[in-house]
């Protein structure tokens, strides 16, 4: 297989990429150093003079201590670390977070797979319709559905539990989902689908066989956001799950670090990083869906 | 009645009534087992006292596992059912658990916003329009509008292009080399709203002239010379830098999916083209943008209706002040802080409104590309 | 093909089955603490009925939240058989709308802001307080405390830990090194700062910037400003909405303001240094070397925005007096304002009644005031229990206050309070004039 690919256009692609990325790092990079530096010095001082004066620097691992709860027997960390939340600890929170997060982001794309194939290949009265209202919803803030849902869940007796707090990312995540997902399944080929059927599959049948695993990118996609969303939030948290200290998820307890005043800002900047680990797990490995030629080759088929 | 005759069955009066006396069985027997298994295993982790994780472990599968079931279950009960029935119900199995929890979540609330737009600010009294005419003419909803519009515009645009030219850059690099950038760029996407906006603080920081400047901008501009700058009280720009967050966290978004969309062309595709003799350049406008316009066109339109919604960005960084207010954290303060119910349903209901020129491009979009069978 | 699924399905649902029914009955192996209920939240309990738990919700947490923990930690050595849990949260005013309306209120919360408390009350949402906390009132607090939770004539709220504004801070051994002396009258001060400005040193340094509550810091100068210049029923009307904002006694407080915040050479970096900067940040530019300002008005929780050098060391390092008065012939009224603590409809149980009327003891404040940065309004506290003499004297002079006021902007109408927030950040970073702010607040004043 020959490409045609000159020097000089691979010093481009490679470069351009380069550039792009360092810029869009460099943020980041602030936070990670900032990390790293006393509460006192991140305001006085620039984190770039870190990079300058490495020697000078400051640089400390007590902020990760402490947000972690390794504090040990170092009583300057434990004086430090009282004045955070001592009545979570971070393994209790981290476990409430997946309990939340992981059914949250399955449920909807199954759900809005199944929707999206409707949308695409079945045909039903107020098709349109129906298809035109969930684009509508995505535009709808969820803050308009707080208090009602709420109001259900009291008195379903929902309110406070992990299912009741599925059902809502569900909820909400569910326009994006679908308008995601319809995308992908649409573009699929007919004649790949038609075959199939003429083989007496019935549409369950194709769907879960041919058109889930054609769809891995798509899904795989939706996944990642749908994670980061629900491992990030923290409103629809607090208010469909509760603030009691054995609900809390991960969100809540590195805030509930900061102080009402929020003087302990050097341990957000830990506490972010802390925070991306999962979602950037999961990110890479979802990469491998992201693989070039999952349809190459069925359309001989 | 129809039945389902498999070769080498013997059809028959009889054997009918057990197959059908048989279905029936199997149609009242696993659902309902199925679903004294899921309110067994409820009832468990209600009144549990295992430890946390196991609590967690039993909560996650039951919670996952139980929607497969009741999918499984109620695509098993349709196939138990003659042709017709099958065709008719078909389409509620897939798309009606998502309509009902769409409605119940989102459906409904927005109409109730909508009764509740035409009452007082404490939902008691009926005042019509009065709330509309605050949503369209008050300072504050002036200003977002224009600002919405140049985060939708600037947001929008630059947010699907840096994600297209990456993606399709990266898609001629080592795999190794584009997961490593494609997370790079992912990366402000894993960082928590709050952190980004502790982030950003730093680069925008100001210091007066002659002090240590803090921020990463300043910084740059005190070294090249010039005296720092009160970026975020300076307007229209310090509404831009606050686009320029969005863009850093949407092209990743934006990214992934172009990728994912660009990755499904079949290599077939692009090297017939590569034989006909086109260059890359042309490749890109021939075969790939036209392939993926459909993916292009659904990225951009939720990025557009996500800068409608966006509030987290402006009210932590500026509050929505100095000129940086926009629609949705108008109506946060309305709601939330001024406590006018009824401003604030309004408000939500002109964003909706405001939507319907996207909704209708869309519709013409998915007129156009949608098949059916049967 | 089919056949075999459905087996394969139905053995793994039966194994399923069976598995659940057997685990159903495994015994408790120990008692944990803190339960985590994974799907349904217990029966709701009838407003009387004793279950043993008492759940507030509340906005501060990290340092303060484990300090108020120790308070509970007392209560409960009083209290064997109740469980009493704080939860602090960023988005507390949000999750309690949210909450309240939607009937799953908290047992108690604890409100910063009056005018919030006034609107849930007004709703009919909260339950008055009853004889016995209401006789603690009278035994534990100056009358005034009584008054500042009330709505309508009814209190409503237990006052706890509560702070007092108008202090001027200073770098007390650069301050005495320069020759300064503390002004007494606004004369006084007004001189010091012209004196100041010789020193290249910018005689002020504040800053506004709060998020979503830019703007708070004004309204507590402007404040404080008409305390000292106008007749408290003045003040009074004020804040009820009925002296409007472009009134000449309420454009007066913010000329004066003008006097110190417009004039580049009094404040360090100018207006818009003041529009940009944190409010936590200039109490520790006092302390830069050289110090980027001499003085930064701020209330008494400052001390928590020190660096830590100077925390360590606070009687030494940091010195305070009272903003002077500017009208001599009105007497001095403190300007304070605290969290209260109140009860939600519904959940006006003996154990939730019991931590409220604890909350009015002196047996409450010993633990918090003992960790510093708080101080606390109740009779017959032990002053001693402040760790710093700094704090010994603002408590004196919170308990001894004859004349109190509470924050304004807090006891106002949260509309006209976000317009209030909002016009200083709007007047200070030069988007409107000073009558188009007092225009746009007015704009909102309720019209009844």
């Amino acid at each position: 297989m020959s490409v045609r690919r000159t020097w000089a256009g691979t010093v481009v692609v490679y470069g351009t990429l380069m550039l792009i990325a360092a810029l869009w790092t460099i943020p980041t990079l602030g936070l990670l150093i900032s990390s790293f530096r006393p509460g006192d010095e991140v305001t006085r001082t620039g984190w770039w003079t870190v990079l300058k004066n490495p020697a000078q620097a400051n640089l400390t691992l007590d902020n990760y201590r402490i947000v972690l709860g390794m504090v040990g027997d170092d009583p300057r960390l434990q004086e430090l670390a009282k004045r955070g939340q001592e009545n979570i600890n971070l393994g209790t929170a981290v476990l409430n977070s997946l309990t939340v997060t992981v059914p949250a982001t399955v449920i909807p794309i199954l759900i809005a797979a199944f929707a999206a194939y409707g949308f695409a290949w079945l045909r039903f009265p107020g098709r349109r319709f129906f298809f035109i209202g969930v684009v509508a919803l995505l535009v709808v803030p969820l803050q308009i559905a707080l208090i009602p849902i709420l109001k259900d869940y009291v008195r379903l007796n929902l309110s406070g539990t992990f299912l009741g707090i599925w059902l809502a990312h569900t909820g909400f995540g569910l326009p994006l989902a679908i308008y995601l997902l319809y995308n992908a399944i649409s573009a699929l080929p007919r004649d790949l689908l038609e075959s199939a059927f003429i083989d007496g599959a019935s549409h369950f049948t194709v769907f879960t066989r041919l058109v889930l695993p054609l769809s891995m990118p798509a899904l795989a996609s939706f996944a990642i956001f749908q994670f980061l969303w629900v491992w990030n939030d923290l409103l629809v948290a607090l208010v469909f799950l509760g603030a009691s200290p054995e609900v809390q998820v991960l969100t809540q307890r590195l805030l509930g670090m900061l102080g009402t005043f929020g003087t302990e800002w050097h341990l957000l900047t830990a506490g972010a990083f802390v925070s991306m680990i999962l979602p950037l797990t999961v990110f890479f490995a979802l990469q491998r869906y992201f693989v070039r030629g999952l349809l190459a080759g069925s359309i001989k088929g | 009645m129809q039945r389902v005759g498999t070769p080498g069955e013997p059809a028959g009066a009889f054997r009918w009534l057990t197959t059908a006396v048989g279905r029936l069985l199997v149609s009242l027997f696993v659902p309902t087992i199925t679903f004294v298994v899921l309110w067994r295993v409820f009832i468990f982790l209600r009144d549990t006292r295992a430890p946390h994780w196991i609590t967690a472990g039993v909560a996650i599968v039951w919670g996952v596992g139980g929607v497969m079931a009741l999918f499984f279950l109620a695509n098993m009960v349709i196939e138990q059912l003659p042709v017709r029935w099958r065709t008719r119900l078909t389409p509620f199995l897939f798309v009606g658990p998502a309509l009902v929890i769409l409605a119940w979540y989102l459906a409904l609330p927005t109409v109730r916003t909508f009764y509740a737009s035409l009452l007082d600010a404490r939902g008691e009294q009926f005042v019509g329009l009065e709330n509309y005419v605050y949503a369209f003419t008050s300072d504050a909803m002036l200003e977002s509008f224009r600002n919405n519009l140049l985060w939708l515009v600037i947001g929008t645009g630059f947010s699907v292009g840096f994600g297209l030219l990456i993606a399709v850059l990266a898609d001629r690099t080592h795999p190794l080399f584009e997961t490593f950038i494609k997370a790079l760029i992912f990366m402000p996407m894993a960082i928590s709203m709050v952190g980004a906006s502790v982030i950003w603080k730093f680069v925008y920081e100001f210091r007066p002239p002659g002090a240590e400047q803090i921020g990463l901008l300043n910084a740059v501009v005190t070294a090249l010379g010039g005296q720092p700058r009160a970026w975020l009280l300076m307007q229209p720009w310090n509404t831009l830098l606050l686009i320029v967050i969005l863009i850093w966290l949407q092209t990743g978004y934006a990214m992934v999916i172009i990728s994912a969309a660009i990755k499904a062309i079949p290599r077939e595709l692009l090297e017939a083209g590569r034989i006909d003799g086109a260059d890359e350049v042309q490749i890109f406008f021939r075969i790939i943008l036209p392939t993926i316009r459909g993916t292009i066109l659904t990225v951009a339109t939720t990025i557009v209706l996500f800068t409608l919604k966006i509030f987290d960005i402006v009210q932590t960084v500026t509050g929505g002040n100095f000129g940086t207010q926009v629609i949705a954290n108008e109506q946060y303060n309305q709601m939330f802080r001024a406590f006018h119910y009824g401003r604030g349903a309004a408000i939500a209901i002109v964003l909706l409104v405001a939507v319907i020129p996207v909704m209708w491009y869309n519709l013409r979009q998915f007129a156009q590309r949608t098949e059916a069978f049967r | 093909m089919q056949n075999r699924r459905f087996v394969l399905m139905f053995a793994v649902l039966f194994g399923a089955l069976v598995l659940a029914a057997c685990g159903g009955a495994t015994p408790t192996p120990q008692v944990i603490e803190r339960q985590v209920v994974v799907t349904a939240t217990p029966e709701p309990v009838e407003a009387g009925e004793d279950i043993g738990k008492v759940f507030i919700l509340g906005p501060f947490r990290g340092p303060e939240e484990t300090a108020f923990n120790e308070v509970i930690a007392v209560f409960e050595e009083q209290n064997p058989g109740i469980d009493v849990i704080y939860s602090g949260t960023a988005e507390f005013e949000t999750l309690i709308t949210v909450r309240v309306e939607a009937g799953d209120p908290p047992d108690i919360a604890a409100f910063p802001q009056p005018g919030a408390v006034a609107k849930f009350a007004r709703e009919g949402k909260l339950v008055p307080l009853w004889d016995e906390a209401l006789a603690i009132y009278d035994q534990n607090y100056a009358p005034a405390w009584k008054e500042l939770s009330s709505v309508d004539g009814v209190p409503y709220g237990m006052f706890h830990r509560v702070n007092a504004k108008g202090w001027i801070w200073y770098n007390k051994p650069a301050f005495e090194a320069a020759g300064f002396e503390v002004p007494t009258t606004w004369e006084e001060l007004m001189a010091l700062t012209e004196e100041m400005k010789q020193t290249g040193i910018a005689p002020w340094c504040d800053g506004i910037e709060s998020g979503a509550a830019t703007g708070w810091k004004g309204t507590d100068w402007i404040e404080n400003i008409m305390l000292r210049t106008q007749p408290v029923e003045v003040y009074d009307q004020w804040v009820a909405h009925e002296l409007k904002f472009s009134s000449p006694e309420v454009k007066n407080a913010w000329q004066i303001l003008e006097g110190i915040w417009m004039d580049p050479e009094l404040v360090y970096g100018g207006p818009q240094t003041i529009a940009l900067t944190n409010f936590r940040e200039p109490a520790a530019w006092l302390f830069d070397d050289p110090p980027k300002c001499w003085l930064h008005m701020q209330g008494s929780f400052v001390t928590n925005f020190f660096p830590e050098e100077v925390q360590a060391d606070l009687d030494n390092q940091v010195g305070v007096f009272m903003m002077p008065p500017i009208d001599d012939s009105l007497p001095f009224t403190l300007e304070v304002g605290g969290d209260q603590y109140v009860v939600f409809q519904g959940k006006d149980r003996p154990e939730v009644r019991k931590f409220i009327e604890f909350l009015g003891t002196v047996d409450s404040v010993e633990p918090w005031a003992k960790l510093g940065g708080s101080l606390f309004p109740h009779k017959g506290q032990d002053l001693t229990w402040y760790p710093t003499k700094l704090e010994r004297t603002m408590a004196e002079a919170i308990t001894g206050a004859t004349g109190a006021r509470f924050d304004g902007s807090d006891n106002m109408d949260s509309a006209v309070n976000l317009a209030f927030w909002k016009g200083i950040t709007d007047w200070v970073s030069g988007n409107r004039t000073l009558d188009q702010v007092l225009a746009d607040i007015d704009a909102t004043l309720p019209t009844q």
